[in-house]
């Protein structure tokens, strides 16, 4: 059988069988593989002495085939070898006519896959494993988030439900009285308050919720020292029990892409840890917490400081600080809003909570990015891969014109990035590619005009729309040609007047 | 599947390294790395499996060894040979293969066994004469293909 000699150069097992599918020929692979050494080998006649499967019926599929004389092709299937019960190869056949002088004959070749098909396998379950174990691991965390939070909500909800419920007594009182037409404006009032206070519980539960939910933070432009103001209202008959002045000191006008409740709920937190600490420590100074605004331009950071005057937190504390269940209370004050809980917020929005090691008293420190970097890098994900969305910077000082353009120019699937000062906006039109400009023309810092010159010094040469009311279109005027602005977008507006006139300066002379 | 253990002890000038359980995609060698001295010695006696992932993986970590480092193979099991035979790089040039198993088979008994030999016993491929361990038949006839099974012997 010399004549086969070429398949012992194979690392293939091969078998040639004849057409009554006799084997006369193995090669020096087979052996290996059948775990047969040649002296048995030789005592085998048919194919499923040596091997057989379960997904096909071998001796069946190797009479069909023999039919067609031509090479052929089995699907992957499970080979067991009878005598080696712990051993089974995936393996394709392939089936190769072979003519000699004598006779004609198949070369059945077993290719093994074996190896492929088990680490196929292998790391099909071990990415299985992992999606569970990941799974498993974020619900602990939920669940450690779950815990933290039955444990803080009382806290959180406390301080409206004692407004509501002091006003309600209020409320009672009057109605007691018998002229209540007299006390009618106190009525309303403590009657808004009940309501206002009912709506934060409201809120502040379904920001838990939604927290849990990992539902799609809900962010907006807003502006930061209303913010702190808003949070400062809330601590402040907290602060005034335990005889504890807030302050707040702002140098700059900054606006934030934030959820607001939750940032709001992270600042209060800081300044109830605050009060609570000063609380315990007697002093001889009077007792306050500052909240300080600032921007870092180097960072591209606005920043929120909350520094007291209290005793500071004992190094125990310090290490494991941002740990679930930590507290900077000692026990029985009740926890709080969680530290690690008010760092997952910050970080949702892309910043930092950090603890600045201070000499006396505690500090904390929010960072988050500015507005302009954080509405570009909060699309970056779209970025990838849509390169051709258009990217609007729009410049406008009032929070609630962002927030309106941002929903219009998101929907029709543009970039929408935000930035509430000049400065800001001229640092990110260098760093990144704008397809479009909107600036608001009455500023503080600079007018529209003087910002667009800026933008044209530095080099930007898209399309710049003023966005303003009738009384600056002569600017536009005198600036269309100087300063090669495309148009302008007149307050007030609505949705089409945006979306027609933004259309028509990226793709000039298309119809609308 | 029995993962890869590697017991290792480094003794003067060389160390020497057991390597017992399977050779495949999650063996790891790299904690032998950094342990180089003169001599390596790898012993396979209590190898159980080995597949062309862990081939690769064995490849890998012989290419890193030093150049100036002598590396011997001990007690190489059927599967080792059978392995190697068909990979090239699985011995380093210029290493020693100081023994392997070889299959034989008594005609007399029906006696299935593998038999230690030393590679300076093997001449030209042919299989050296040895002894039933069960009847103490003096001629047993070698139980795989000569030609094939020592070819390994020619890579070296
Ligand atoms: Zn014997």
């Amino acid at each position: 059988m010399s004549e086969f000699t070429s398949f012992d150069h194979l690392f293939d097992a091969v078998l040639v069988v004849n057409l009554k599918r006799e084997i006369v020929y193995f090669n020096h692979h087979a052996s290996i593989f059948f775990k047969m050494p040649p002296r048995i080998l030789k005592q085998k006649t048919s194919l499923t002495q040596i091997c057989d499967s379960v997904d096909i019926d071998i001796e069946e599929w190797l009479s069909k085939a023999l039919l067609s004389f031509d090479v052929l092709i089995s699907p992957e299937i499970r080979l067991t070898i009878p005598h080696e019960t712990d051993l089974d190869y995936y393996v394709v056949l392939k089936l190769i006519p072979v003519q000699t002088d004598k006779s004609a004959n198949f070369a059945v070749v077993f290719h093994d896959l074996t190896v492929e098909k088990k680490l196929h396998l292998k790391y099909r379950d071990q990415m299985e494993e992992l999606k569970k174990t990941h799974g498993q691991i974020l619900q602990a965390d939920k669940l450690t988030t779950l815990g933290e939070l039955t444990a803080t909500i009382s806290h959180e909800i406390n301080n409206p439900l004692t407004i509501a419920a002091g006003n309600s007594e209020i409320i009672s009182d009057i109605l007691d009285l018998p002229n209540i037409e007299s006390r009618l404006s106190v009525l309303k009032n403590a009657n808004q308050t009940v309501t206002e206070s009912l709506e934060r519980v409201n809120q502040i539960i379904k920001n838990m919720r939604d927290f849990l939910h990992q539902s799609e933070d809900e962010k907006e432009y807003c502006d930061l020292d209303a913010l702190v103001d808003a949070a400062i209202e809330w601590a402040q008959p907290g602060a005034k029990k335990a005889n504890v002045h807030i302050k707040k000191q702002s140098r700059v006008r900054s606006v934030a892409l934030a959820n607001r409740i939750k940032l709001e709920q992270v600042i209060i937190n800081l300044v109830k840890n605050s009060i609570d600490a000063i609380a315990q420590h007697s002093k001889d100074v009077p007792a306050e917490v500052l909240i300080n605004l600032s921007k870092s331009d180097l960072d591209h950071q606005t920043i929120i400081d909350v520094v007291d005057n209290g005793p500071g937190l004992a190094d125990e504390i310090k290490k494991n600080l941002f740990k679930p269940f930590q507290s900077t209370k000692g026990s029985g004050t009740g926890t709080g809003l969680g530290l690690s809980i008010c760092q997952k917020i910050i970080e949702s929005h892309r910043g930092r909570l950090e603890h600045v090691d201070s000499q006396s008293g505690c500090h904390f420190r929010i960072r988050l990015p500015l507005i302009e970097v954080y509405s570009y890098a909060r699309n970056d994900r779209a970025l990838m891969g849509t390169k051709h969305k258009k990217k609007i910077l729009v410049l406008d000082d009032e929070v609630q014109i962002l927030n309106v353009l941002n929903t219009f120019i998101h929907n029709e699937g543009m970039v929408f990035i935000g930035s509430s000062t000049p400065l800001d906006s001229l640092n990110f039109i260098e760093k990144a590619n704008i397809d479009l400009i909107i600036t608001d023309f009455s500023m503080p810092e600079m007018n529209g005009s003087e910002f667009a010159a800026k933008a044209r010094a530095m080099g930007y040469e898209g399309p710049i729309l003023y966005m303003t009311s009738s009384k600056n279109i002569d600017q536009y005027n005198k600036d269309k040609s100087t300063l090669n602005i495309t148009g302008v977008i007149v307050k007030p507006f609505n949705k089409d007047d945006v979306m027609k006139t933004l259309r028509l300066a990226l793709a000039p002379g298309e119809a609308v | 599947m029995k993962r890869l253990t590697i017991n290792k002890q480094i003794l003067q000038d060389e160390l020497s390294v057991e390597l017992i359980g399977c050779i495949d995609e999650d063996s790891d060698f790299k904690e032998l790395a950094g342990l180089g001295q003169e001599t390596i010695s790898f012993d396979f006696d209590k190898i159980s499996m080995i597949n062309s992932c862990g081939i690769r993986e064995w490849i890998k970590f012989i290419d890193l060894l030093p150049a100036r480092c002598n590396i011997v193979y001990k007690n190489c099991p059927q599967i080792i040979i059978e392995q190697i035979n068909m990979v090239h790089g699985f011995f380093r040039e210029g290493s020693v293969i100081e023994s392997f198993y070889a299959p034989y088979y008594c005609d007399k008994c029906g006696k299935e066994a593998k038999v230690h030999l030393k590679s300076d016993t093997v001449k030209n491929r042919k299989a050296p004469k040895s002894d039933c361990p069960n009847c103490g038949n003096e001629n047993i006839e070698f139980d795989a293909i000569e030609g094939q099974y020592f070819s390994f012997l020619g890579k070296i």
